[in-house]
């Protein structure tokens, strides 16, 4: 079930509102929201839904065992590596298993060997990649003792399954949400309403016409790369770029938004990540969530920045290796990876030297993200190569994109709202009559196109 | 920072109502005529089909300016051709004029060929049969595939004899397999075991009960509106084109333009096999019954008008149906391939300046059905079959 489905406005949500604000306290809200979260995630399949109550019932368990064996150092580490081996070995499983296979396959043939590797038929659950990410984090924030386990089973398979972050983040802490869990019994209804329909209109209003209007010009058009000239491969390259953004924020806004309706407050996710000074500066903008908990999970343990350039330099080359290898099982993923280590190492090393006015670091911050993108979006390296020729080597006019005349007003006003405007997290959301009626008359088109035609997925659903 | 308003302007009240305005427009746009949502019959008669055939049960669709399936995919206003089309089905949600009392001496069934879609009444291919068959009257068990197991029910119910299930087969389908008693439902399963072994007196109402809700839920008339909206903004350059059409423009010998549909070039270049199997237990079931078998082949548009086609965008094969017949025939199986028949009559048609399939749709126009219908008339009576059946009396 996705947001922008009339399934999911007409019935979905509108119930799981009603009932959750008729249920008093808080273990009534808790088995509510965790109910949803299953039904929501059903939609997508049934089986998925095991695979989720298993990676939950592992991290409760665990969190008990530390709770109960608190002086005992050794049986602490088993509540840290169980939990954490069973997360990733689902990650291993069903995101990884076919491309490690096939990978093994291509280099036993490079080596001249006639090993017959296996494939199998494996789905990726969707969602999987964040909801081990929520419990990998819990877990490792328990023993670490930033939190306190929760001894409630409820509260836990809540936070795990909250389906407004269930499938595409943000990726929440449980320390983040911890304190609105604790007070999800409350009865002021009121307190977050009008920010979070806002904050949901406005995504919503990002994703169904900005994203998913550009998405109808560039697919058609990137299916068909190879006749790409050179200022189709730069619209192309730039829609993009501009879906991506308005499509993954438009769903973090909405998934804030319907937090807020149920009073959980999730945490900002993209803040103007176009207006970024520098590389550095973009991650600390772009999918906060994610970049946050590699940072703290990952850069960090392997030493961050405290063992010299060398160690720091390798650090944040194999942080960002495994941050693109997150996003998908694939080499253009892991290059994309690389290719932002790579930036971020060179960053460090330039320093803060620079002299050129922010307007133009934005620029070339913008336009080095540009090329990033153009590997995240393509099939293979053929295709990425291929527009990144066009781009910037083989120059030529040839036929324009179909509707380009249509593309170009969209990209100039995604880009201007991108790239000059405030986020939604910078808006007051205290609007007056003329404003509200307006947001009002683009989230009704939005909600005749939502009945109108085929739900478009989030992007980052995929991952 | 949160808003404290609370008026009738703030989102919060503005965004609930809205849903909730675009469900109740929903659901009183069921209580307006079809015609305001859809171009043409066949999307007004799918949704709502609650009883055992594939269309709204009772509908009475009148629309004097229906146009192509084509077109609409197309999105092309120019190629539309405007007609008139008149879509009424029985109270079984087949293609039969509802109420009618003249007993049944023949089934038909088939898909949206036989079904008629595009084609007002009285000349879809049963009611062309009809008039062509003297003394015979041809039930309509068509829908958007053949629906063989409702046709021998039909068959039975009617006491029909020494008569024919005429099974019409389009190229751009694939030929059905497996057995021809399809497994259990799961509900129909859950209700034999909730009655022991036997199917409860209350499943039927109750299936049909739920039928009417599933059906009920996903039929949108809002959905068909803001589709022909979007269509006609994307026609009007307002957005831009969702997605290819899947449609071309083919020119005749003559000069005149017709669109045709992609996929049926799929079906030439990589034709379906009929399961033999399958249609033996078929002939058998029908045989069972005191009738026999009738398998009619029915050419796509571009098998048709391919050898009458300026550039055809494939070699179109002489025969493109004459693997599946000869593969029929060899299975005892009684099979007409109704190509050369169509080829001869959209070859002199054109001399005319006239077509036997709509310019703008997949599917035949009242001429061609006319050209089938006598083919198959024909064929009927070579068989040297009685066709002065009669319905035997049901007590």
């Amino acid at each position: 079930m996705l947001f922008n489905s009339v399934g999911f406005l007409v019935l979905f949500l509108p119930i799981t509102y009603f009932v959750f604000w008729h249920l008093t306290t808080r273990s009534q809200r808790y088995v509510w929201l965790t109910l949803t979260g299953y039904l929501f995630y059903s939609f997508w399949s049934v089986k998925f839904c095991a695979l989720m109550a298993l990676s939950t019932a592992v991290s409760y368990i665990a969190g008990l065992g530390f709770l109960k064996w608190d002086d005992d150092p050794y049986r602490r580490k088993l509540c840290l590596i169980i939990p954490v081996t069973f997360d990733l070995l689902l990650l291993a499983v069903f995101k990884y298993a076919n491309f490690t296979l096939s990978n093994f396959e291509s280099l036993s043939q490079a080596l001249g060997w006639q090993l017959a590797v296996p494939h199998y038929d494996i789905v990726l659950p969707v969602g999987i990649s964040f909801y081990t990410f929520h419990t990998i984090t819990y877990i490792v924030d328990c023993h670490r003792r930033v939190i306190t386990p929760t001894r409630d089973v409820f509260e836990f398979s809540c936070y795990v399954s909250l389906f407004s972050q269930l499938v595409a983040g943000p990726i929440v802490r449980f320390r983040e949400i911890e304190k609105d869990l604790e007070h999800i019994g409350h009865p002021d209804r009121d307190g977050l309403l009008g920010r979070g329909w806002s904050m949901f209109a406005i995504g919503m209003i990002k994703k169904v016409l900005i994203a998913d209007t550009i998405a109808t010009i560039i697919d058609p058009a990137l299916r068909d790369w190879r006749a790409l000239d050179t200022p189709g491969a730069w619209l192309c390259s730039l829609g993009y770029a501009y879906q991506l953004y308005f499509d993954f924020s438009g769903y973090s806004d909405m998934a804030v938004g319907l937090g807020m309706m149920f009073g959980l407050r999730l945490p900002q996710n993209f803040n103007s990540p176009y207006q970024a000074l520098g590389i550095g500066d973009f991650w600390r903008r772009w999918h906060i969530s994610l970049s946050s908990v590699l940072r703290d999970y990952l850069y960090i343990p392997l030493g961050g920045n405290r063992f010299g350039e060398f160690q720091t330099h390798r650090n944040l080359i194999v942080t960002m290796l495994l941050g693109g290898l997150w996003h998908g099982a694939g080499w253009t993923f892991i290059v994309w990876g690389g290719y932002h280590g790579a930036l971020l190492s060179v960053e460090r090393l330039l320093g803060k030297r620079t002299l050129l006015p922010a307007q133009f670091q934005k620029a070339g911050t913008f336009l080095l993200i540009l090329i990033g993108w153009v590997f995240f979006r393509a099939e293979n390296f053929e295709m990425a190569w291929g527009i990144l020729g066009r781009m910037f080597v083989n120059f030529h006019i040839g036929t324009a994109i179909p509707s380009a005349a249509t593309l170009v007003p969209m990209l100039l006003i995604a880009g201007g709202f991108s790239h000059f405007g405030p986020n939604t997290f910078q808006l007051k959301h205290d609007w007056d009559v003329r404003q509200s009626l307006g947001w009002a008359v683009l989230f009704a088109v939005c909600v005749l196109i939502v009945y109108g035609g085929k739900p478009s997925p989030f992007l980052y659903f995929q991952f | 920072m949160t808003t404290s308003k609370s008026n009738w302007f703030d989102l919060k009240l503005l965004c609930p109502l809205l849903i909730a305005a675009a469900c109740l427009w929903d659901a009183g746009m069921r209580f307006f005529p079809e015609r305001i949502q859809t171009f043409r019959a066949w999307e007004s008669a799918l949704p709502m089909a609650t009883a055992e055939g594939d269309f709204r049960p009772l509908l009475v669709y009148d629309n004097p300016q229906a146009f192509g399936d084509l077109s609409n995919l197309a999105n092309c206003e120019s190629c539309r051709v405007s007609r008139r089309e008149r879509f009424t089905t029985d109270t079984r949600g087949f293609r039969n004029p509802p109420g009618d009392s003249n007993p049944y001496t023949m089934v038909l069934t088939g898909d949206s060929f036989g079904v008629g879609s595009s084609l007002s009444d009285e000349d879809t291919l049963s009611r062309q049969l009809d008039r062509i068959l003297p003394g015979q009257h041809v039930y309509n068990a068509s829908a958007q595939k053949p629906q063989w197991g409702y046709a021998l029910k039909i068959i039975e119910a009617q006491g029909i004899r020494n008569s024919f299930l005429i099974w019409e087969h389009a190229q751009l389908h694939p030929f059905p397999t497996g057995p021809i008693d399809p497994p259990l439902s799961t509900q129909r399963r859950l209700a034999q075991k909730l009655g022991g072994g036997k199917e409860p007196t209350w499943y039927p109402a109750a299936s049909g009960a739920l039928k009417w809700a599933r059906a009920w839920f996903t039929f949108s008339p809002l959905k068909m509106t803001v589709q022909r909206g979007l269509r006609h903004a994307e026609l009007h350059g307002i957005l831009p084109s969702g997605s290819p059409s899947q449609v071309s423009r083919v020119t005749l010998t003559n000069g005149q333009p017709m669109l045709s549909y992609d996929a049926e070039l799929e079906a030439i270049r990589n034709p379906s096999k009929p399961d033999l199997a399958f249609f033996r237990s078929l002939r058998a079931a029908v045989r069972e019954t005191g009738n026999e078998l009738l398998v009619v082949l029915m050419p796509s548009k571009y098998s048709v008008y391919g050898p009458l086609m300026r550039n055809p965008p494939l070699a179109i094969p002489a025969s493109p149906l004459a693997d599946a017949e000869s593969a029929l025939r060899s299975a005892q199986i009684p099979v007409l391939d109704l190509t050369p028949a169509l080829r001869r009559g959209a070859a002199s048609a054109l001399k005319a300046g006239q077509l036997i399939y709509h310019a703008d749709d997949t599917h035949w126009n009242p001429a061609g059905v006319g050209e089938g219908s006598r083919e198959i008339a024909k064929f009927l009576k070579d068989l040297g079959l009685s066709l002065q059946s009669k319905p035997e009396q049901k007590n």
